[in-house]
């Protein structure tokens, strides 16, 4: 066991040398406390599960994380794991596609002039999220393409001049449709 | 598949029947909007209060309907 601190400079001029071989810095000797480590420049989390094994839980590659939120994030895991829970259900939460995963391989491929910025981390819950209250407060609309739109312009208008007609009884409804 | 839904409030769904029957004028659309709901009993609330009068109600519908028309 390699017992280091782990630093920038460190992580930075760790060897790889190998592919298939994997060399561990821990940066605790006791690892359920606290050690994250480097093998390849990835960073994983030492943590005891609720019957005592010794597990460990991968973060992130060294590339996307530094240091001190390598051991952040280390920590919340070792904490999670006291209280009970499995840390690597995180794991699992973590692989959803995130925001910028999803722009690039869903939405860009069909949309080139997508206008936004966005930043890392953001997962695909907080997109829907996001577009419930942009949608909610009616600065974003779903649209349909061109021939959609077409092809849905007598039944929207047919619907809606229901939907008028319905309003002289009463204001339940309070939308109208659109193609 | 016909699309999305925007929100319309009844009063707008009004005007928009009001057009529909061959009325141009906003103001046209006021009044007709306001035979319906005073004919059900019905005034508009501006403010958190009842607006009480004909020309009170007669006033507000014209300048929303006028809104409307500049959309």
């Amino acid at each position: 066991m390699l017992t280091v601190n782990l630093t920038p400079a460190f992580v930075r001029s760790a060897g790889c040398d190998h592919p298939h071989r994997r060399v561990d810095y821990f940066e605790t000797e006791w690892l359920p406390v606290g050690g994250a480590f480097v093998g390849c420049k990835t960073f994983y989390q030492g943590y005891n599960d609720t019957r005592g094994r010794l597990k460990q839980c991968k973060l992130s590659a060294a590339e996307i994380l530094t240091v001190e939120q390598a051991r952040e994030t280390g920590r919340e895991i070792v904490a999670a794991a006291l209280l009970g829970a499995d840390p690597q259900a995180r794991v699992d939460l973590r692989a959803v596609l995130t925001l910028p995963e999803f722009v690039q391989e869903r939405y860009l491929p069909s949309n080139s002039s997508w206008p936004i910025q966005l930043g890392k981390g953001q997962s695909l819950p907080l997109l829907w999220q996001t577009l419930f209250v942009l949608t909610a407060g009616s600065d974003l609309y779903p649209v349909q393409d061109a021939e959609a739109v077409k092809a849905a312009q007598s039944r929207c208008k047919k619907l809606n001049a229901y939907l008028c007609q319905r309003a002289r009884d009463g204001g339940e409804i309070t939308f109208l449709a659109s193609p | 598949m016909i699309g999305g839904g925007i929100p319309v409030s009844r009063v707008l769904q009004l005007f928009l029947l009001a057009r529909h029957s061959g009325k141009k004028q906003p103001s046209e659309w006021a009044a007709a909007a306001w035979e319906l709901l005073s004919s059900q009993g019905q005034s508009l609330i501006k403010g958190g209060k009842t607006l009480e009068t004909l020309e009170q109600n007669i006033a507000e519908l014209t300048t929303q309907a006028q809104v409307f028309a500049e959309k």
